[in-house]
């Protein structure tokens, strides 16, 4: 058996795009905002004995957090699981790219994220201040 | 209603991330919004950060977000200001709009950027104060940024439109612009689009519930839509109407919690959530009910700021209603006129009405006449497009 963990889009149209048979998948409905619950994602994939565990999701590109779905794989001892979209594109998991390549890559997206943050920090009261100063 | 004599053209601009559907209430309110215009005789260009299904008279620009900073929450709205800021003066330099009509979301602030450095004029959407809402309804990282953001926004826009009164107060009291400023046009409905003339049975049949009464709810599963209220209400329902079946046409956060209630009150079997469905479909799936519902809740505060579109397209498609008489729904919908209403969070007096529009057809039938009447005379989407231009025209007169 494996487990669909649908965030967006309609599971029939996912499976059918990746011609998975939807008698082999047991399908539970996610809100984005459960990604940031490690608990709640780690008992949906331990709740049964799943092959292959699978994000769904409409656009592939369109989807964000795809490092820390992969991290839960890695977590929760998947093997095998992608993230899959409705046009039949995925992003396959791999334990060694996640650790080798996507973790620096998120290291650096983090820095990226502080400097932006810092800058909005320094540009907003100043932005703020220039147009709302004479009103 | 007094037409604009000149036809105008206006740039719609959606800015959030909203990933690759382009369904959902927000989609449904600018589509209506645009047949407004059009009705008005005005034209709109639309540009956005994300795919959406336009009628073939609406130009469409797609400003997509960077795909770095995809993996941290907030971050990546506040770079999309410079870039979506660039791209819509070209835009803007092509199509030449009259105004911009910008739906205000947390962290944008391009509208006031785009007046300061071009002189566009520019009307902004309010459907939420985005610091009340992340504080009340999700998390939120980086407080003063959206307050700095929300400010600038809202305090260097030409005029500003709401769907409600209660939202109006709530952005004079949370972010403290001038209240003359602050347009209310509550949502409306395409009769043309809703009408009873569509028929359900398709529907029906697809879902396999040609013999059953559908009692139905469309839109998404947030948190005042009432949604858990209306799963609570099912066992009442159907223990007095065994072959009811509710119909959940959308999808949102609380999905699990009303399986969750389904199964409890073992009642699963009674229930089909579709999931989102494009816009297009969603009259037939209103047409296969026997009744619609809108059970929505006021807020923790005690208020209640929106202005449910899918009461008005449950109006035009003349069927019974039951509403909860929250906020503007307990204003339109007037209990035995053009529909029936009940007190907010009460599963059993919410399910006592619906069994009533169930077993009396004469009732149904003469309260859904009048809804459909109502929205026709008052509700359709041109009288919200209408107040769009009135509060462009209040801006220009007023600009600083």
């Amino acid at each position: 058996m494996n487990l669909l963990l649908l965030l967006n889009g309609n599971s029939k149209k996912i499976l059918d795009a990746h011609n998975f048979d939807l008698k082999e998948f047991n399908i539970v409905k996610i809100d984005e905002k459960k990604l940031a619950s490690p608990s709640h994602i780690k008992s949906l994939i331990n709740s049964g004995k799943y092959e292959k565990v699978y994000f769904g999701t409409t656009i592939l590109d369109l989807q964000r957090f795809h490092f820390f779905m992969k991290s839960y794989f890695l977590l929760n001892g998947v093997k095998t699981g992608a993230i899959i979209d409705e046009k039949g594109n995925s992003s396959k998991y791999s334990a060694l790219r996640l650790l080798l390549l996507e973790s620096p890559f998120l290291f650096f997206e983090a820095i990226v994220s502080i400097t932006v943050v810092i800058y909005f920090y320094i540009k907003l009261p100043i932005l703020k201040w220039k147009l709302l100063k004479k009103r | 209603m007094e037409v604009i004599k000149k036809a105008l053209k206006i740039m719609f601009w959606r800015t959030e991330f909203y990933g690759g559907s382009p369904e959902g209430g927000t989609s449904s309110l600018h589509l209506g919004k645009i047949r407004g215009f059009n009705n008005l005789g005005h034209k709109c260009v639309y540009v956005s950060s994300g795919p959406m299904d336009l009628p073939d008279y609406v130009k469409y620009y797609y400003i997509p977000y960077n795909k770095l900073l995809r993996n941290f929450p907030e971050v990546l709205s506040l770079p999309y200001n410079g870039k979506s800021i660039r791209e819509i003066k070209k835009i803007i330099d092509i199509e030449k709009p009259d105004f911009i009509y910008q739906h205000h979301h947390d962290f944008h602030y391009g509208g006031a950027v785009l007046k300061k450095k071009y002189g566009i004029p520019y009307v902004l959407h309010v459907d939420g104060v985005e610091i009340w809402i992340k504080a009340n309804w999700g998390k939120l990282y980086f407080k003063n940024l959206l307050k700095w953001a929300e400010e600038i926004q809202i305090d260097y826009s030409d005029a500003i439109v709401v769907p409600s009164q209660t939202l109006a107060d709530l952005v004079v009291e949370i972010v403290g612009c001038k209240r003359e400023k602050i347009f209310v046009a509550p949502n409306g409905v395409d009769t043309e689009q809703f009408h009873p003339g569509i028929k359900g049975e398709l529907v029906r049949e697809k879902l396999s519930l040609k013999d059953k009464i559908i009692c139905g709810f469309t839109g998404t599963f947030g948190h005042w839509h009432g949604v858990e209220v209306l799963a609570k209400a099912m066992k009442y329902v159907i223990k007095e109407v065994p072959n009811a079946v509710f119909l959940f046409v959308g999808d949102g956060m609380l999905r699990s919690n009303i399986d969750t209630i389904a199964k409890e009150d073992n009642v699963d079997k009674n229930l089909i959530i579709t999931g989102f469905l494009p816009i297009g479909v969603i009259p037939e799936y209103v047409a296969a009910c026997d009744v619609v519902v809108s059970p929505c809740v006021n807020n923790d505060d005690g208020r209640f700021f929106n202005s449910p579109v899918k009461l008005f397209e449950y109006m035009a498609m003349e069927k019974p209603i039951v509403a909860t008489n929250v906020g503007q729904q307990g204003e339109v919908i007037i209990d035995d006129y053009n529909g029936l209403s009940c007190e907010e969070k009460n599963p059993e007096v919410l399910a006592h009405q619906i069994i009533r529009l169930i077993k009396d057809k004469d009732l149904a039938n003469r309260l859904s006449r009048q809804a459909r009447l109502d929205s026709i005379e008052k509700h359709h989407w041109k009288y919200n497009s209408q107040i769009i231009i009135d509060a462009y025209e209040y801006g220009l007169k007023n600009r600083t």
